[in-house]
């Protein structure tokens, strides 16, 4: 990728960065992307769908992977108000080979989007909680909300993990051995802009 | 009367179900029809659509028996949750 472009697109502005040399980073997939549709998303997906392809994956992580990716898009789109965000991926071979990926918008926040509907929450550490519950979304009126429970269950379930941040809260969720509830640790943060989920899985 | 579709060959999200039933002309109401939707074991289907799919044919279209056939476990699990929370699972079977 082209770092210095990449950063000018997501409105970052850069100075002093040193020209390097590109190369082929292969099939470690690192990608900074911009999307504002989910037809724009759905061809993200095709592309890291046939990397996994080509990687040998396993269906199952071929799976979560594109599920996760789906559903963070299509929350960013629908919830964050600012009608864009960006999607990263990546392989990453130490300490275990794994599969990172990140999807993160400068929109209102999870706090905000709850704003005025029967979730309405005090604080952004409470906000994320409800956000992984079942059934909890800001679209009044639909039965919504079960994306980012499902994917935050398959991804810990594989034994990787999901970090939501959010306002000044970030919880980081992990596998929990001897149960089917992953293991949430809260954070403070300094307070960021929009919504960040980055999450991994084992590959 | 049975219908039989294959699922969309592309990956969508909640628009999807609705724009499956339009495209095959399917009514608005399914009252006292079956429906079977077969999906592709190489193609993916999200979470989002799955879910969708199960509130648009049982809920808003009252189809009167719902079989998905071919489903991953995991989304075998999102399907069955959709029909428990819209209390309509006797009305839904699950085929591999």
């Amino acid at each position: 990728m082209s770092l210095g472009e990449a950063l000018v697109d997501a409105g970052v502005r850069v100075s002093g960065l040193p020209s390097v040399r590109h190369h082929d980073v292969g099939d470690r997939m690192c990608e900074l992307t911009r999307f504002a549709s989910n037809d724009q998303a759905g061809q993200l997906i095709n592309l890291v769908e046939r990397r996994c392809q080509d990687a040998g994956h396993s269906d199952r992580v071929e799976e979560t992977l594109t599920m996760s990716i789906w559903e963070l898009t299509d929350n960013c789109l629908a919830h964050a108000r600012i009608g864009h965000g960006f999607l990263a991926a990546q392989i990453l071979p130490q300490p275990t080979r794994s599969l990172h990926f990140a999807v993160a918008d400068g929109g209102i926040g999870i706090r905000a989007s709850f704003a005025g509907t029967q979730h309405e929450r005090d604080d952004d550490r409470s906000a994320i909680e409800a956000a992984v519950e079942s059934r909890v979304t800001s679209v009044r009126d639909k039965p919504r909300g079960v994306g980012l429970p499902n994917l935050l269950e398959w991804v810990t379930a594989m034994g990787g993990g999901l970090t939501i941040r959010s306002g000044r809260a970030a919880i980081e969720y992990r596998h929990q051995p001897n149960s089917t509830m992953p293991r949430a640790t809260f954070s403070h943060v300094d307070a960021v802009d929009g919504t960040l989920v980055a999450g991994w899985v084992p590959c | 009367m049975v219908t039989t579709l294959g699922a969309p060959p592309r990956i969508g999200g909640r628009e999807l179900p609705r724009e499956l039933f339009e495209v095959s002309g399917l009514p608005g109401d399914l009252s006292g029809s079956s429906l079977v939707i077969e999906f592709e074991p190489r193609t993916l289907y999200t979470i989002s659509f799955i879910d969708e799919l199960v509130f648009e044919a049982l809920v808003n279209r009252k189809c009167e028996q719902l079989t998905l056939r071919g489903l991953s476990e995991r989304l075998e699990r999102v399907a069955t949750d959709a029909a428990n929370y819209h209390g309509v699972s006797e009305r839904m079977t699950l085929r591999s």
